[in-house]
Parts: structure tokens; C-alpha cells; sequence
């Protein structure tokens, strides 16, 4: 008789091969099978060179440990009058749901784990203005006084270091009258780059058809089927 | 309060291989050196949810420590210090000497670099896609030099399995005691993760976050839990001096662990754009987890009934009881965050935060600290101050309890308040007090911390072990 108790190689074999077997059927083939049913926009073009660039920074600076992208559906509601189904209550605020769609054309799509900040799917829909968002990069607090946000003060120059490209941003009356007159803080080429991709994810009211999603660095806005 | 007083365990370290003693003394050494690095990564990204300007250096800006925090205390501080604990238990409980001391020390070297360049990587802004848990790049670019990450824990992992499979197949009793069983099988399991975590194919679009699910929930189900379960396996009959209550309930846990386990990743994206069939397959096993790990736990739970004289006069017992504790705990609590009432509340709160700790501090940590005061005196015949160690204890202890209570009820009521519709920054205003706590309980650990590092430097292998002869057949 075939015995765990007394035999080394069964003990070594069976258990990582019933991990592994596991592994395919519910990791896997699911896995593969959503990205054939949602294989993306086939006429796709490249993310542009500063959206690309800035997705890079997102992810170099781990902006995802604080912001979800990803807006939860509530399937145990009936549907609405566009036959799908609503936002989960507590994620109505950031938009309408995101859909397998918003990430088929993204690699590795960035949905987040926990959302200490405010979710970023529909960004740009939120919040399209970009002299904002490089006074918030500057200093959060300049426009959130609570906001718990770190400062990405190196991703900006003074007048006197700026080199070409880079782009003057708005600051408070009070922050320049404390500095001393003429106090200019420039946005450089990667600040740039980070704004741009945070404006490039949008969701928009319709969710996307079948078939394709816009080529975004983020949740799309065209094409779509029903979250299931 | 009574600061568990220990007494002088029986001392079996006479006639081990003094090379023996070094390695795993190494082992669980290298592991507390990566614990303080990530206890003060953790501490810094901590205080900042309090003070946002704290330390504004952009390689150590809060989204490059936050991953270092977390890989140094999974892949540095518990994955050492358990794989240290099983090169004891491994050839202790098969009666022989470990296969090979040099594949012990090539392992620990691969694993420790492997760790180290990670940890560079982050700080240089070069994160896998923050994927969580498997955020090393394969290739640390050093410049126009590529440096391998991923490729030396994997080849750690191999060898390792290799060395225990073989010391495993050459015992000289007849039976593979159930420790065994995990610790053989955990570094296979993790070569599995490394080879789906990291393969390029599947790990993109709405696949992604399958693979990401099952990923991460098996970083920790299919890695530390085994080990640490294992561990336990052995070091609590060793240290009561009597046999597990239930050896079956043990069998019985391993292969449930398993099937359920594996199956649980997609509760990790309840109400998400995955398959439906995914999503409610994810909250049935969450359930069905209940029976390994009441298997273990209750098997822990009932050896340790009657036995609260032990409990008071040894050092290590405290500790093991707290893990066994914390292991039921923060299974019951995953349950309960899979389904989808609890779900839509806690998930993306602190609440996780909290259950995280929970895991892998009350849980894991405990009983690693419990299986190295309790071995690692009977290799290399040194034992701790039992002071200290108490110190060590109520330190941890009291932290976490501060920690996760804190970060539970806050990421509870915020929870609350998005559902409620509350504006956004009232959630942020809400948990500012609750940070504060946290941060308060995370100071106390890194004391806690601190001690017990010491407390393992003062177990180092002295001169009554290194007077030994190494015994003819080792290696």
C-alpha cells in the first residue's frame, strides 16, 4: 500500500503537483480565457510617450498602495434601465463601475488593494483641470488641507535650476508672499509626464462596448459589455 | 501582570556539529536583521500618515519604503527565520544530520542577496507593477547591468527543497513525521508561485488580477502558513514533553490545506470585474478554509490543555500560544472579509491593514518566535535572558494589540462612512486619531524587536558548542 506516512517520494511528488494542478484550473486557464474573451482595442495604438513615461512613475513610486483603480459593482442589486448593474453604494462617488474592457489593453492593469487616497479610474473626469493636480504633486496640502498625500517636491525646479521644458505651476498667493515676491516653482518633463498619465484615466458615463477600449493608459471609455 | 519567568530548558546541544549550530543560528540571525529593517521601514511610512513631510527623500518617499517594508518582513524576517527552523527540525525529526551544510549556506546566501537587491530595486523606483507581494523585479538595473532578484530566491527555494528532500530520504526512523510534510513541500509550493507570479504571459489585462488573487493569497497560504504550522508541529510536543494531541487532525489539515487554499485568491477582488463563478468559488473555500485551520489551531489549542504550569515557567510556550491564537484569529477574520456584506465594508480600509498584521505578526511571527527560543537554546547551547525575553513578549504583544485594534475599528468606521456617503476626506479625518494608536503600537514592537534581535545575538553558538568536535559523518 501506497503510503504518505513512510514514502519520501510520494510526500515530495503529490502535494506540490496538487498545487500545481489546482493552480492551472483557477488561476490560470480563467486568467487566459478573460484575455481571450477581452483581448483589447486591435487597432490600439502606443500610449503616448509622456502618458507611457508617467504610468512608469506611477508605478516606480507606488502610487497604487494608496489609490485603487477600480470601481466595485454591486451584482446583488437589480439592474438599471441601461441593463447593468449599479456601483457598490460606497463607490458610486468615483464613477461607474470599471469593466474587464477598461483593463484588457493594460500591462500589468493597476486596480490597487486599498484605497487610503481617492480612487483614480475616472481622474481626469474628477478632476480634468492640470494646474491642479501639479500644485496638488507640489504640495497636497495646498489644496487638501487634510490630505495625508507625501509632497513629490523633486519632481519640481526653482527658476533658477529649470532647464528647458519645463512648465511654471500655480501657487497660493499666501505660499509665494511667504517665499518673497517673484517665487516661481517649475513642473520638470517627469511632473509633466505623471500629469499626464493621471488625465489620461477616464471612465466616462458609458461603459465600453465589446470588443475594445480606447488605447488610455487607463479604465476606457468606449466599448463594453455588462460587469457580470 | 506576571512576565513569564523561564527556566533552564534541557540543553541537548552537546555533540551537534558546531558548523551545524552556525548555520541555523545564520539563518534565524540573517532573518532578524531583515526584521529591524522592515520594522523601521514600516515605523517611518507609519508616522507619515501623522506627519506627511516626515523624511523627504525621494528613495525613501512612502511608496518605495511601503514595499520594503512588506518584503522584508515576508520575504527577509519570516521566510528566513522559518526556513532556519526547519534546518533543525528537518534533521531532528528524521533522526539523522542534515544533507548538505554547504547547500544550507549557498541557500541562505541566495536568499539573502536575493532579498538585499530587492530591496535596492525599490528604492532605485523599480517596483514589478506594485503588484502586491511580488513586487521584486526579475532584474535589478544597476545602470546598464542587470542584477537578478527573482531568479536567486527561486534557485534558494530549489536547493533547499533538494537538501531536505535528501536528508528527509536518508532517516533513520521509519515514519516522515508531519512537520515534514509542510517544510518538504512549502519550498516546492513557493517555486510554483515564483514561476506564475513572474511568467510574462497571463499577467496582463482583466487575467491579471486572477493570478494576482491567487497570488497573493498563496504568498502567505501556501508559504508561511505551512511553515510556520510545521514548525509548530514539532517545536510544541518538544516542548511539553508529550505527543500532539491529534496526529490524524494534523493529516487531516495538511491536505485540506492544500485543496482550500489554493482555490480562496479571487476574495481578494469580491465585487470586482472578475467571473462571478470565480468570485462565489472564492467565498465557499473561504469557508471550507475554517477546517485546516481549526485543525491545526485546535490541535495546538488541545495539546497545550492542562498544561498551565509549562505555561508559566517557560519562555517560549507564551509565544507559541499567542500564534496558535493568532492563527485562528486571522483565519476567521479572512473568512469573514470574504463575504460580501463584510466585504463592501472593510475591503480597501485599514481594516486589511490590521488583518494583515494580525497574520503575520500574531500568527506567524509568534510562533516563529516561539519555535527559536524554544530550538534554537538546543543547538547552540546558549539560552537567552529570560527577562529580555519577557520584555520581548509583552512588547510584541501589547503593539499588536494596540496596532490592530486601532487599525480594525478605524478601518471599520471609515468603512461605514463611504458607505454612508460621507465626503471622502471625513474618512481621512476619521482615521486620524486611529494612525496616531498605530504608530504607538508600532513603536512598541520595534522595541520589542530590538530585544529579541539581541536575545538571539546573546544565543549565538559560544565556545561549549565550538569546542566540539564535528562528528565523523558530517558534512
Amino acid at each position: 500500500m501506497i503510503s504518505f506516512h513512510t514514502n519520501h517520494r510520494l510526500l515530495l511528488v503529490a502535494p506540490a503537483l496538487t498545487f500545481a494542478i489546482l493552480t492551472v484550473i483557477i488561476a490560470i486557464v480563467p486568467a487566459i480565457h478573460e484575455n481571450t474573451r477581452y483581448p483589447g482595442d486591435p487597432d490600439r495604438k502606443p500610449l503616448p510617450a509622456d502618458v507611457a513615461r508617467g504610468r512608469a512613475l506611477y508605478m516606480a513610486e507606488g502610487c497604487s498602495y494608496c489609490h485603487t483603480q477600480q470601481v466595485r459593482v454591486d451584482t446583488r442589486r437589480s439592474v438599471g434601465p441601461d441593463g447593468r448593474f449599479p456601483p457598490l453604494a460606497a463607490d458610486a462617488r468615483w464613477g461607474r463601475p470599471t469593466t474587464p474592457e477598461d483593463y484588457a489593453d493594460q500591462d500589468p492593469p493597476l486596480l490597487g488593494t486599498q484605497r487610503t487616497g481617492p480612487d483614480l479610474a475616472d481622474a481626469a473626469g474628477r478632476l480634468p483641470s492640470a494646474d491642479w493636480h501639479y500644485t496638488h504633486l507640489y504640495d497636497p496640502r495646498l489644496v487638501v488641507p487634510d490630505s495625508r498625500m507625501p509632497a513629490y517636491r523633486w519632481y519640481f525646479t526653482t527658476a533658477d535650476r529649470r532647464t528647458e521644458g519645463d512648465r511654471e505651476i500655480l501657487l497660493p498667493a499666501a505660499v509665494v508672499a511667504a517665499q518673497g515676491k517673484g517665487f516661481k516653482i517649475f513642473a520638470t518633463r517627469d511632473a509633466q509626464a505623471l500629469v499626464a498619465y493621471i488625465l489620461s484615466l477616464k471612465t466616462g458615463a458609458k461603459p465600453p462596448s465589446p470588443g475594445g477600449s480606447r488605447a488610455t493608459g487607463g479604465p476606457a471609455s468606449s466599448g463594453g459589455t455588462a460587469p457580470r | 501582570m506576571k512576565i513569564p519567568v523561564g527556566i533552564k530548558v534541557f540543553v541537548d546541544a552537546a555533540g551537534v556539529d558546531p558548523r551545524y549550530a552556525h548555520l541555523v543560528h545564520r539563518y534565524v540571525l540573517s532573518a532578524a536583521v531583515w526584521l529591524l529593517v522592515g520594522t523601521f521601514a514600516g515605523l517611518l511610512d507609519a508616522f507619515r500618515y501623522t506627519v506627511p513631510e516626515l523624511l523627504e527623500l525621494p528613495w525613501l518617499s512612502f511608496g518605495r519604503v511601503r514595499p520594503m517594508h512588506t518584503a522584508a518582513m515576508l520575504w527577509g524576517w519570516a521566510s528566513l527565520a522559518l526556513l532556519g527552523i526547519c534546518f533543525y527540525v528537518v534533521p531532528r525529526s528524521s533522526r539523522t544530520t542534515l544533507h548538505s551544510l554547504l547547500a544550507g549556506r549557498i541557500a541562505l546566501w541566495l536568499w539573502n542577496l536575493g532579498v538585499g537587491f530587492g530591496c535596492v530595486a525599490f528604492a532605485l523606483g523599480q517596483n514589478n507593477g506594485n503588484q502586491e507581494y511580488r513586487e521584486f523585479p526579475i532584474f535589478l538595473q544597476l545602470g546598464p547591468v542587470p542584477v537578478p532578484v527573482v531568479p536567486l530566491l527561486a534557485a534558494s527555494a530549489l536547493l533547499t527543497a533538494w537538501n531536505f528532500y535528501q536528508t528527509i530520504a536518508k532517516r533513520s526512523v521509519r515514519q516522515i513525521y508531519i512537520s515534514n510534510w509542510f517544510m518538504l513541500s512549502a519550498p516546492l509550493f513557493a517555486t510554483v508561485l515564483v514561476v506564475v507570479g513572474w511568467f510574462p504571459g497571463f499577467n496582463r489585462g482583466n487575467g491579471q488580477p486572477i493570478v494576482q488573487g491567487w497570488y497573493m493569497h498563496n504568498a502567505v497560504g501556501m508559504w508561511f502558513t505551512p511553515l510556520a504550522v510545521g514548525a509548530t508541529y514539532y517545536t510544541l510536543p518538544k516542548l511539553l514533553n508529550k505527543p500532539i494531541y491529534s496526529y490524524a487532525l494534523g493529516v487531516l489539515g495538511f491536505w485540506t490545506h492544500i485543496v482550500f487554499y489554493t482555490l480562496i485568491g479571487t476574495h481578494h477582488y469580491i465585487f470586482s470585474s472578475l467571473p462571478s463563478w470565480l468570485q462565489t468559488t472564492s467565498i465557499i473555500f473561504s469557508t471550507a478554509m475554517m477546517v485546516p485551520v481549526w485543525a491545526s489551531t485546535g490541535n495546538f489549542l488541545l495539546t497545550m490543555r492542562g498544561e498551565r504550569s509549562a505555561m508559566r515557567i517557560s519562555y517560549s510556550l507564551p509565544f507559541v500560544f499567542v500564534g496558535a491564537i493568532g492563527y485562528g484569529f486571522a483565519s476567521v477574520q479572512g473568512t469573514a472579509e470574504a463575504f460580501k456584506a463584510a466585504n463592501e465594508i472593510w475591503h480597501f480600509t485599514d481594516y486589511t491593514v490590521g488583518h494583515a498584521h494580525i497574520a503575520m505578526v500574531g500568527f506567524v511571527s509568534f510562533l516563529v518566535w516561539g519555535s527559536i527560543y524554544g530550538l534554537v537554546p538546543r543547538v547552540t547551547g546558549k539560552e537567552p535572558n529570560v527577562e529580555l525575553v519577557g520584555a520581548h513578549f509583552w512588547l510584541s504583544f501589547v503593539g499588536l494589540v494596540m496596532m490592530a485594534v486601532s487599525l480594525c475599528v478605524g478601518g471599520h468606521i471609515r468603512g461605514v462612512s463611504n458607505l454612508v456617503g460621507e465626503p471622502f476626506m471625513e474618512g481621512v479625518r476619521t482615521m486620524a486619531p486611529y494612525w496616531v494608536w498605530r504608530a504607538v503600537g508600532g513603536s512598541f514592537m520595534a522595541l520589542g524587536h530590538v530585544i529579541f534581535a539581541w536575545n538571539l545575538w546573546s544565543m549565538r553558538p559560544g565556545a561549549f558548542v565550538n569546542l566540539m568536535q564535528p562528528p565523523a559523518d558530517a558534512r
